[in-house]
């Protein structure tokens, strides 16, 4: 990757996480809780799935349930990645901490693995500084700015995720299957609660997902 | 939220990241990860459905879903990110204004 590059994708990354750092102080986390989030976590999907199931009344299980299947993407990217870059197991347990959609995508540019191994450092580490020096911008602007929801905060939440699953949304598959999680979780909020209906819905979708593809 | 469970929430999504890299060749061109593909997209997707709508607290958010609703169209028109976390947020505090 170019510096130029990394430059952008930086920041990018630090937009998205000064907004998770923001609703997370808005949503009710301490500083030091959503600043050790980002630093252990590092990655704004499930950190802000967890947080926002558990503000809507979800269990402690269930934040955690949710943060986990939406990490299961990264399972598949580091297949993805793993052949393609060259790792020593020690170099291997640090990588897996910076495993994200951008330094998988920086990596799987090059065929050649010096470069691609290179581009996944380099990615990798701006990600982990951008994500956290973002999250610290946020938590500051959301303890300056007062009344979020009058300034469409409350609807960042689901912006942001949005934003994160932009690039997926361009496959027809995860399309009908976002599509479908949508539809079923809206209605099981009514029958099981908020909580539940994610997760249920989602799981719906996944299953209905699988079988369409199947009977193909 | 306590401590133990922001550790135990990272502890499993490092352990979900370090498997796809260290069993990369194994689960290559295995059932498994094809099957894994759409779940985190139905998860956040239902999430952003719930978010956006607000129906578990009575009644439907109607700002936030115009503005949600603008940001998925940008999404459509392929915008880049950032343009959808700015349209989804600018567009809900305008909606918010004029409903």
């Amino acid at each position: 990757m170019t510096p130029s590059e990394l430059t952008s994708f930086g920041a990018v990354v630090v937009l998205l996480s000064a907004a998770f750092g923001a609703l997370a102080i808005d949503l009710g986390l301490s500083a030091p809780d959503t600043m050790l989030m980002s630093v252990l976590v590092v990655t704004g999907a499930s950190q802000l799935v967890m947080i926002s199931t558990l503000a809507d009344g979800g269990s402690l299980l269930a934040g955690l349930t949710a943060g986990w299947l939406v990490a299961t993407r990264f399972t598949v990217l580091g297949v993805a990645v793993s052949p393609r870059i060259r790792l020593g197991p020690v170099q291997r347990l640090l990588a897996a901490h910076v495993l994200i959609d951008g330094s998988a995508a920086a990596a799987l540019r090059s065929r050649d693995p010096e470069v691609a191994t290179r581009a996944y450092w380099a990615a990798g580490l701006t990600v982990f500084i951008g994500w956290n020096v973002g999250t610290l911008l946020g938590v500051v602007i959301g303890r300056v700015v007062p009344d979020p929801s009058r300034w469409g905060l409350d609807a960042a939440l689901p912006a942001v995720l949005l934003a994160l699953i932009a690039n997926e949304l361009r496959q027809r598959r995860m399309r009908q299957v976002a599509i479908v999680a949508a539809l079923a979780a809206t209605g099981l909020v009514y029958v099981v609660g908020t909580e539940l209906a994610v997760l249920l819905g989602a799981f719906l979708a996944w299953v209905i997902g699988l079988a369409w593809n199947r009977s193909r | 939220m306590s401590i133990g469970a922001i550790v135990l929430l990272a502890l499993g999504v490092y352990l979900l990241r370090y498997v796809g890299l260290q069993a990369g060749e194994a689960l290559r061109n295995t059932p498994v990860v094809r099957f894994l593909a759409t779940l985190p997209v139905a998860v956040i997707a239902a999430l952003v459905a719930v978010d956006t709508l607000g129906v578990g607290d009575g009644g439907i958010d109607l700002p936030r879903t115009v503005g949600i609703g603008v940001a998925i169209v940008a999404v459509a028109l392929r915008a880049p990110m950032i343009l959808v976390l700015i349209l989804g947020v600018g567009i809900t505090a305008l909606a918010r204004l004029v409903i």
